[in-house]
């Protein structure tokens, strides 16, 4: 994940009374260090390692351990969302792409900027996206949380 | 209990389940508002609490 760069892009953008929030999901590849939630204090346990190795800066908010709030907004283990003020949904990005969510952002606060003087009126469209793959990162997380996560991910693989 | 929790990852199974994001919900209706625990203090917020005063940016995920 980009933790870090998304912590980058909220503190750049706190000053414009945007807040920011990771959500704490059911743990996306289980293993003998990280196990599946059975209960919020599993829940707790590992998103404060995930704390803790990250240095996250965003506040961290615990959904239920059934994933209610994840599950209505998709399931998918790394999504961004951007709800305008009063709750209409602008953006939903299947993945976390930093620039992505940026430009989306960027967009619709300058549309809303000018849209009475340039006579703006939005429309819905989709678009092809692209993020930066860290796969070092993402087979050390998997290391990270035991032999399992690997032997799930790559079953094909012999030591 | 459901399986939401896997106790292991089988990709076959759980990527990608793009139909559960692609078709709930849009661009342009209400975000669904939920409870959560925030993981410092210990208190329960609502979602809906960040796009109170200006837009909010809601990154998903997990440790593994």
């Amino acid at each position: 994940m980009a933790t870090a760069a998304m912590d980058d892009l909220a503190a750049r953008l706190a000053d414009r009374t945007v807040s920011s929030a990771f959500i704490y999901t059911r743990e996306a590849h289980p293993g003998e260090n990280y196990r599946h939630h059975t209960t919020m204090d599993d829940k707790r346990a590992n998103a404060k390692a995930y704390q803790e190795h990250s240095s996250v800066q965003r506040p961290i908010l615990l959904d239920t351990v059934e994933g209610d709030c994840h599950q209505a907004y998709g399931i998918l283990p790394n999504m961004t969302w951007i709800i305008g003020r009063g709750g209409i949904i602008i953006y939903k990005g299947a993945w976390t792409g930093v620039e992505d969510v940026e430009q989306a952002f960027d967009a619709y606060m300058d549309g809303k900027d000018r849209q009475i003087k340039d006579q703006l009126v939005p429309f819905y469209s989709e678009r092809f996206s692209w993020r930066t793959r860290n796969e070092e990162g993402f087979n050390e997380g998997l290391v990270r949380a035991g032999p399992q996560a690997v032997s799930d991910f790559f079953p094909d693989k012999k030591d | 209990m459901t399986d939401y929790n896997y106790k292991d990852f089988e990709m076959a199974r759980e990527m990608p389940p793009f139909d559960e994001f692609r078709n709930k919900l849009f661009v342009g209706e209400k975000a669904p508002d939920f409870p959560l625990e925030d993981l410092t203090t210990g208190e329960t917020v609502q979602l809906s609490s960040l796009w109170k005063k200006g837009p909010a940016i809601i990154e998903f995920g997990s440790f593994t």
